[in-house]
């Protein structure tokens, strides 16, 4: 270890007794390998990958920790990264907590808005552990940790896809559309989440399905047009689509630039698309050979354009001399313009190079890049500016998004404001997630600001006060409170654990811990603990925004709107609270750092302490108990009685029903609204008076509390027994839920959490089959 | 090993390290603080030391399947054979599931405290008191210093 270390030392020349902070950071370590690799030193390259891999763990920071865990996950290593992974969620002692506190501050500061959540180490940790039970064949429980690291980061887009993929494994299609579509959702520029998605949807049997598919898959290769894959795989299925003109579109694009192979590969789809009729004047050698037997004028010519990518003299030599080869065995394998004019320019021979490039333009005019070489070309040569300007412009008209921002760039240089934004516009819209994308909306953003601006201070003032006063009145007075939006039961239901999530987090994290920070949060040790239990991902802060945003969602699938920052009496003060305690950070970094004063000391109390009282049990009681209240009905087995007896007299059928045991007016609180409560109960006395036909049916209705052995927890028994004739059995209740009959009772009664199965009758021979229905009680109010 | 006059060993099982850290900075010479994943671990400290109060977190969302306590497959029967709300009853209950793991050895003189709010259950605390004789529910409200407090004056 210390011969590694010492070798690290020498290469990265920090002499070994310097302090552990001077030594360089993995990350340019890891820099410096790649510039080696990018350079095409091999020797370097191993050295500082071999200097990467020997740095003593114990040097290494919790974000270096991560900084190789994504490494090790990059290149598939998974064993290697989820070690990393662990040690990076391992306690590193105080130095290592402080720079994943600096790191998590860098990560907020950089990042602004919500949506790019934080991934935190423990998702990360849940992310990798998933992985690695991916590639040990470990289905299920890769899905359940991938699960996990989705429920700790919700916009986690690695995890999103490596669950789609897991699932895909498990056979579970409509599983792998989801976690795929949510990756989307993510991040909607993300292709391989949009090409996964288009691919699933594609096999679905529905035209809207299909269509989707299409559009997908056509954004990601416009998203990606070097994935030319894409624009094949496009192409085939607009063919299958029957969208000839869509298809010969694809295919023609993805014909530019394609290998004389890939050439091959397509020549039957285009002329079947074009009616047989043999496809027009390729640009590029077609198929050399038979389907399927080794051309070596192939590999030659593909060995050529590797040669001369490398752009040494040694390497441009090679390729000429493959590219005669390769004509030789197959005149069709002529170089192609464009070789010949990198070649020429790797040579220094400008000449020979502006012609090669003007004869492949001259040859395929509309190819963007061919363009955009000649463009780069002339703007070399100072003199040429006008004519670089020029060949950018052709470039552009060929759908060239960096043509596109050379103009804009260009045009904001002369001080021609409009036409560079124009341009800036023109770029976004070609390649909206590309590389000067973020520059490109900055630069459109901060005209739109200034337009704004130079529309006159006053009016804007006026505006802005007016539109405050609005907003304020709307935000106040908009939308639902959560009590008002749980008044639906399924409102209620679908709200019921994303509450009780809550109420643990706010147990746990918050009133568990704010009053005693309050109290001691002079404590340099206490305010680093308070910081790490507020703002992590895991925290507190996280815990109630996060149920804030869960609701909101939930509600507006639903059609309303929530108005929990403005309106709710709980949420309200909850969400004040996270604003307050995300305003006392620099207060409590200050006293981390030992430089906090009494200002800061109070300023921090009065936020805890505040925050401790809006956290209260009480506060998560009273949500749960608004969420209980809309699920609850009152069931008393005297009035199932008179619901059995009512329903047999509207249908004139004999029935003799009554209550077997206590409890008889017993009012049992289960958590089932009173609708569904209804239909189960409906169903399975209409069961009843089917089976027994014409004949008087005997029938008794039982219900007793009882409590969970394990847990203590209180549910409600009901029992059902009957003398019809026929049998129930266990496929009736777990089969496909239909209108009528057990399967729809049995999927309701799961849905509000309890539970159904045949159960032995209550004193035979009166009766000769029995149902027992549990459900969950409400908690005492 | 707890010597005579030295401080109580209290034992904290969770799936994270929230209340472990809490009472290791405010117990000070009061208590000597000793956390435990999961009831297995729990198991191994009590072969080896004298523990004189529990603390049993109850949610465990972040603790691995195969370190959770309660035979799923007997949960899963006896929620009518939901699978999936039986994993997600055995991870939100998981402290109770735990106390039924360690009976032998929680079920005597030593006090426990579940991380729970039973203000509003009185009846469910007392039923399991029928097995757990000195079990104790999160007092109101629960502050680490007031769960550690209710502990320690438990254990006496």
């Amino acid at each position: 270890m210390i011969l590694a270390a010492g070798i690290v030392y020498f290469f990265l020349g920090v002499p070994p007794d310097l302090p552990a902070e001077c030594v360089p950071r993995v990350e340019e370590i890891a820099s410096r390998a790649d510039e080696a690799t990018s350079g095409g030193d091999a020797e370097a390259t191993e050295r500082w990958l071999g200097a990467l891999e020997d740095r003593a763990p114990t040097l290494l920071s919790p974000s270096e920790h991560l900084f190789l865990a994504g490494r090790a996950d990059a290149r598939g290593e998974i064993d290697r990264a989820a070690a990393e992974y662990r040690l990076a969620a391992a306690e590193a002692g105080p130095v290592g907590a402080r720079i994943r506190d600096l790191e998590a501050r860098e990560d907020a500061a950089r990042i602004p808005s919500p949506a790019a959540a934080v991934t935190g180490t423990e998702a990360r940790l849940a992310f990798a552990e998933g992985r690695h039970a991916l590639a040990a064949g470990r289905l299920d429980e890769a899905a359940a940790r991938l699960r996990r690291a989705l429920r700790l980061s919700p916009g986690y887009v690695e995890a999103a896809l490596a669950l789609g993929a897991v699932e895909i494994r498990r056979g579970r299609r409509r599983s792998a559309e989801e976690a795929y579509a949510a990756a989307a959702d993510a991040d909607p520029d993300n292709v391989e989440a949009l090409v996964s998605l288009a691919d699933l949807l594609w096999d679905e049997p529905d035209a809207d399905a299909k269509r989707e598919s299409l559009r997908l898959l056509d954004r990601a290769a416009g998203l990606r047009p070097d994935l030319r894959e894409l624009r094949r795989r496009s192409a085939q299925r607009w063919a299958a689509a029957g969208d000839r003109a869509r298809a010969l579109e694809r295919l023609s694009a993805f014909r530019i630039g394609a290998s004389p192979k890939e050439l091959a590969e397509t020549q039957a789809l285009e002329e079947s698309l074009r009616g047989g009729a043999a496809s027009s004047a390729p640009t590029a050698p077609t198929a050399p050979t038979a389907a399927g037997a080794p051309s070596p004028a192939l590999e030659k010519w593909k060995l050529a354009r590797v040669y001369v990518g490398r752009g040494d003299p040694a390497s441009l030599s090679a390729a000429r001399q493959l590219l005669r080869e390769a004509e030789e065995l197959d005149p069709r394998f002529s170089p192609a313009p464009e070789l010949e004019a990198a070649i020429a320019a790797a040579a220094g021979d400008r000449p020979a190079s502006e012609r090669a490039l003007r004869r492949a333009i001259e040859a395929e005019p509309g190819r963007a890049p061919l363009r955009e070489a000649l463009a780069r070309f002339l703007e070399e040569d100072p003199g040429r500016a006008a004519e670089a300007e020029k060949a950018w412009r052709e470039a552009e008209s060929t759908g060239s998004p960096e043509a596109a921002y050379r103009l804009a760039l260009a045009a904001g240089r002369r001080g021609e404001r409009a036409r560079a934004i124009e341009g800036y516009r023109r770029y976004l819209a070609l390649a909206p997630s590309g590389a000067h994308a973020a520059e490109a909306s900055g630069e459109v953003a901060k005209d739109e600001t200034r337009g704004r601006r130079s529309r006159g201070a006053v009016v804007g003032l006026f505006a802005v006060l007016a539109i405050g006063v609005v907003a304020g009145a709307i935000r106040r007075r908009g939308g639902s409170t959560l009590a008002e939006w749980t008044r639906t039961p399924e409102n209620a239901r679908q709200a019921r654990p994303i509450v009780a999530r809550l109420r643990h987090e706010a147990f746990k994290h918050g009133a568990l811990f704010l009053s005693d920070a309050a109290g001691r949060v002079a404590d340099p040790e206490f305010a680093r603990l308070a910081r790490e239990r507020l703002e992590g991902p895991g925290g507190l802060v996280a815990a109630i925004e996060g149920a804030a945003s869960e609701l909101t969602v939930f509600a507006r699938r639903s059609g309303s709107r929530l108005n929990l920052p403005g309106r709710d009496p709980i949420f309200a003060p909850l969400l004040a609270s996270c604003r307050r305690l995300r305003g006392i950070r620099s207060d409590l970094e200050r006293i981390e750092e030992g430089r906090g004063g009494v200002r800061h000391f109070r300023r921090c109390a009065a936020a805890l302490s505040r925050a401790a009282f809006v956290l209260r049990p009480e506060a998560g009681r009273e949500v749960a108990a608004i969420v209980d209240r809309a699920l609850t009905t009152s069931a008393r087995p005297s009035a199932l009685v008179a619901q059995f007896e009512t329903l047999a007299a509207e249908r004139r059928r004999p029935l003799s029903v009554r209550v077997e045991g206590e409890h008889a007016e017993t009012g049992f609180p289960v958590l089932v609204p009173s609708g569904d409560w209804e239909t189960i109960w409906r169903n399975l006395f209409e069961n009843v008076l089917d089976a027994a036909g014409g004949s008087e049916t005997r029938a008794g209705i039982a219900a007793a509390p009882v409590r969970d052995p394990v847990t203590g927890r209180l549910s409600a028994r009901f029992l059902l027994a009957d003398d019809a004739p026929g049998e129930i059995s266990d496929a009736m209740i777990h089969g496909r839920p239909s209108d009528r009959g057990l399967g729809i009772v049995a999927a309701l009664v799961r849905r509000h959490g309890g539970t159904i199965e045949i159960a032995s009758p209550p004193g035979p021979p009166r009766y000769r089959k029995a149902l027992a229905l549990e459900f969950p009680v409400a908690e005492r109010a | 090993m707890t010597g005579v006059g030295a401080a109580p060993t209290i034992l904290v099982i969770e799936d994270g390290a929230e209340y472990c850290d809490a009472f290791r900075r405010l117990a000070g010479g009061r208590a000597r603080i000793v956390r435990a994943g999961s009831a297995r671990a729990a198991r191994a400290i009590f072969a080896g030391e004298t523990v004189a109060g529990v603390f049993v977190d109850v949610v465990f969302d972040r603790a691995l399947p195969e370190d959770l306590s309660g035979d799923l497959a007997s949960l899963t029967s006896r929620c009518g054979g939901d699978a999936e709300r039986a994993a997600k009853s055995r991870v939100e209950d998981q402290g109770f599931f735990i106390l039924e793991d360690l009976k032998e050895l929680l079920a005597g003189s030593v006090p426990v405290m579940l991380g729970y709010d039973f203000t509003h259950e009185p009846e469910r605390l007392e039923e399991l008191r029928g097995t757990f004789p000195r079990l104790i529910g999160a007092p109101d409200p629960p502050t680490a210093s007031k769960l550690l407090h209710a502990l320690l004056a438990e254990v006496g």
